[in-house]
């Protein structure tokens, strides 16, 4: 089960932080005088940006400094999926996309999924105590977001804060999914 | 899905919440820092049930 703590609400960002209704800037175009722009909704995300870059450009912004050499222009998070919408291939369908149904897979690959051994993807089950319902990260999907927008919207859309030992679980794997080497077949 | 709880709700669910975190913040005052008044922390309705969705915005420049 992974563990999860409340966060204060003026604390700065940090790792492991789960955040509501983040908006992803897709696209923005301009055609005959109509401005269009695109952006996705995401339900939940996880920060997932090193702790101590964001510490660093936490203590830049709040002290005078000579220059702004820890200054951070974005932040990357993942999205998080409702694991049952994930198993059954659907959590992107609102997109239009169809992704891998896992269910009806052999129990293996399904047990692989839940206990971290499939390398793309990260399962958390909070517990049944938990308002956070199971729920899946697909590595494949991070991105980066401006940090001024998440600090403007944390107040209201920070939600919990993944423990210590099960965010530097997450960091870890995510960082060895980024770092494969692709071999020929 | 538009939640509309009571506050004198919010806060009783709030207390309870924060009383299993490992923290264990069951401090009056630490209680106080945390934003009351998000409507999203009644277990009845769990967060990331819904999927991700695409919003597009259009507008028409106007001229000067």
């Amino acid at each position: 089960m992974t563990e999860t703590v409340l966060c204060p609400s003026l604390e700065r960002i940090s790792q492991g932080d789960i955040f509501r209704d983040v908006e992803y800037f897709e696209n923005c175009s301009i055609d005959n005088g109509i401005i269009e722009i695109s952006k996705i909704s995401f339900p939940n995300v996880i920060i997932l940006t090193q702790d101590c870059d964001l510490a660093q450009e936490y203590s830049f912004r709040s002290l005078e400094k000579k220059n702004q050499d820890k200054m951070l222009i974005s932040v990357l998070v993942a999205p998080l999926y409702n694991a049952e919408f994930v198993i059954n291939g659907e959590h992107l369908s609102e997109l239009g996309f169809g992704m891998r149904v896992f269910k009806g897979d052999s129990k293996t690959a399904n047990n692989d999924l839940k206990k971290n051994n499939n390398p793309r993807y990260h399962y958390l089950d909070f517990g049944s105590e938990s308002p956070l319902i199971p729920s899946i990260i697909d590595f494949k999907h991070y991105f980066s977001i401006n940090i001024n927008y998440l600090d403007s919207i944390k107040k209201n859309n920070r939600l919990f804060r993944v423990e210590e030992l099960y965010r530097e679980d997450l960091s870890q794997r995510f960082a060895s999914f980024l770092s494969r080497i692709g071999l020929p077949e | 899905m538009d939640l509309i709880i009571p506050e004198d709700q919010i806060v009783v669910e709030f207390n309870e919440l924060v009383k299993d975190q490992t923290l264990g913040a069951t401090k009056p005052e630490m209680v106080a820092e945390y934003p009351i008044e998000n409507d999203l922390l009644p277990k009845s309705s769990p967060y990331g049930v819904s999927k991700p969705k695409r919003i597009i915005i259009r507008a028409k420049i106007m001229d000067d």
